[in-house]
């Protein structure tokens, strides 16, 4: 097999590769991504714009990839601003797919989703499985959906599975996540009336699940979800910060202070924290033959066990002394 | 004093500690249970007297509740501002699970909407009874209101059905019979009815268990009210 990894650079991307690395029925893995992996891997790794489609589609088809695993779907206010989240993803998702299915080796395809994807309407159902039809309210959930059409259609131009694997919101320590980081903020503005729940998923656990739909493929959507669910205010005191209840113009304000504070605030994760975001995750075992270890509650526990950056003086060398 | 392993307590609910103090001492760490819907265990503990107060309830048939697994409640109405609460407290004194109320309380615009959430009230979509039913919940349908003649019960809803089919729960017919300012209330639970495929039968369809479920609806009710005018 031949892994393609399109965002390498991501904690996931580069997880994926050092436990690919073990596999026997891997030949060979290169990684595509803007930023450089967070540690050391064994791919064979170019640093590419995704909005780059010449040189992204070189590449691609001078590896010849029988696997794809598409990554490359920037969260916002994650690692890039919504703007350029937006276009990456887009040009990223576009270029991946027609140049791996051009290149006329490949047989399978993951995909990195999100339960964003689901849109939280207010009809919409509050835990959707995966027969519920996407009906995204918020721009990164259209840019999910945008994601798996285009994956699908590739899929289909291929006639091979493509595995849409939708992940709860990713939160943990040393993860880029604008979610994590307004939970981590000294006070966490929540909804007064009605704090609703919502949940999480470790990113050991979604590169746990990205591994078994490479091994394993299914064709169509998985709900990849810790168990279990929090509130914003009950993740605030569990982390001892300070719950502020929010309600009406207050969110405006609150979404400003977030945003000084160094923790923007994207339309997807007011979302989250004013209507809520969880998903049936039931079927995971069931079609990928893993669930994750990790419920909610204990990653939430594990954000806020990570260390904060402690800021010390100079330090004083031996000729000043 | 029981001492109880804060893992064990973790596995099963029934052995955390549910006084006031650890109720209160839950609340400021944040370390409290809440579901996917948003049912708060803690807040149904404290509110428990308050309904055990207000509603005085006989209870008939009540072994028909699983200790596990799913069911699915379908239980008469007239008005049916009350009915949900009354089959909860029901419930919940009889097997010690929440019920899963579908209807109209977990759309109630304002905090009382959230508020019911938190009581265990979900609201009707299909993709939420069938995810419920997946969970293993105990959920509760009402039936179609029946406002003109009250010896009628009202129409089975066939699609809470077709999830009970679908997810191999049992349907449980629930009579229940009371005023709706009143302070008395019966709640006659009925035999199960298996939707769990059998080898070599033919299965029955969402709409024949329908009408299954309210002939037997129709049955519990007749014989509530006779019991009800012999007792006079």
């Amino acid at each position: 097999m031949r892994v393609l990894i399109t965002g390498m650079g991501g904690e996931l991307g580069t997880r994926l590769a050092n436990q690919l690395s073990d596999d026997s029925a891997v030949d060979a893995i290169m990684g595509l991504d803007i930023d450089p992996p967070r540690r050391r891997h064994p791919a064979e790794f170019y640093r590419v714009d995704p909005r780059d489609r010449d040189k992204s589609t070189s590449l691609i088809r001078r590896f010849r990839p029988t696997a794809l695993v598409h990554l490359g779907v920037y969260e916002p206010y994650a690692r890039s601003s919504p703007r350029s989240a937006m276009e990456r993803t887009a040009a990223g998702t576009v270029t991946a797919v027609t140049a791996a299915v051009d290149a006329g080796h490949l047989d399978r395809i993951v995909v990195r989703s999100g339960i964003e994807i689901y849109g939280r309407r207010r009809r919409s159902p509050v835990r959707p499985d995966e027969q519920v039809r996407p009906d995204p309210t918020s721009p990164f959930g259209h840019q999910l959906l945008h994601v798996e059409r285009v994956c699908l259609e590739g899929g289909l131009h291929a006639a091979i599975p493509v595995t849409c694997l939708r992940f709860a919101p990713l939160v943990g320590p040393s993860f880029p996540s604008p979610l994590g980081r307004y939970l981590r903020m000294p006070a966490v503005p929540f909804r007064a009336l009605g704090d609703p729940p919502f949940s999480l998923l470790h990113q050991t656990d979604a590169a746990v699940a990205l591994l078994a739909a490479l091994r394993r493929p299914v064709d169509g959507p998985v709900n990849v979800v810790g168990s279990g669910a929090v509130t914003a205010s009950q993740a605030a005191r569990v982390g001892r910060r300070v719950p502020v209840p929010t309600m009406g113009l207050g969110w405006i304000a609150a979404r400003r202070f977030s945003e000084l504070a160094g923790a923007p605030v994207p339309d997807h994760v007011h979302e989250l924290l004013t209507r809520g975001r969880v998903a049936d995750g039931s079927r995971a075992f069931e079609l990928l033959g893993v669930r994750p270890e990790r419920s909610t509650p204990e990653v939430l526990e594990e954000l806020y066990a990570w260390a904060e950056v402690v800021r010390v003086g100079p330090i004083a060398t031996e000729e000043a002394a | 004093m029981t001492v109880v392993d804060a893992d064990l307590a973790a596995l099963d609910p029934d052995l955390e500690r549910n006084d006031l103090p650890a109720i209160v001492a839950r609340r400021l760490s944040g370390r409290f249970a809440i579901d996917e819907w948003g049912f708060d265990r803690d807040l149904l503990t404290a509110v428990t007297p308050l309904v055990r107060a207000r509603w005085a309830l006989r209870i008939e048939g009540g072994s028909a509740l699983p200790e596990i697994g799913p069911a699915l409640l379908v239980h008469t109405r007239r008005i049916g501002l009350s009915e949900p609460g009354v089959l909860a407290s029901a419930v919940h004194r009889v097997t010690d699970r929440p019920l899963r109320a579908t209807g109209y309380l977990a759309s109630i615009p304002g905090p009382l909407g959230p508020l019911a959430r938190r009581l265990g009230a979900v609201p009707s979509g299909a993709a939420d009874l069938r995810s419920l039913l997946r969970a293993g919940e105990l959920v509760g349908v009402p039936l179609g209101r029946e406002l003109r003649i009250p010896t009628h019960v009202g129409v089975v809803p066939v699609a809470p059905i077709a999830a009970a089919l679908a997810a191999g729960a049992p349907i449980i017919p629930v009579a229940i019979v009371g005023l709706e300012i009143g302070r008395w209330w019966t709640v006659r639970f009925g035999r199960p009815i298996p939707t769990r495929r059998r080898r070599g039968a033919v299965d029955p369809s969402a709409a024949e268990l329908a009408e299954a479920t309210r002939q037997r609806l129709q049955s519990l009710v007749t014989d509530s009210r006779r019991g009800a005018a012999a007792l006079r």
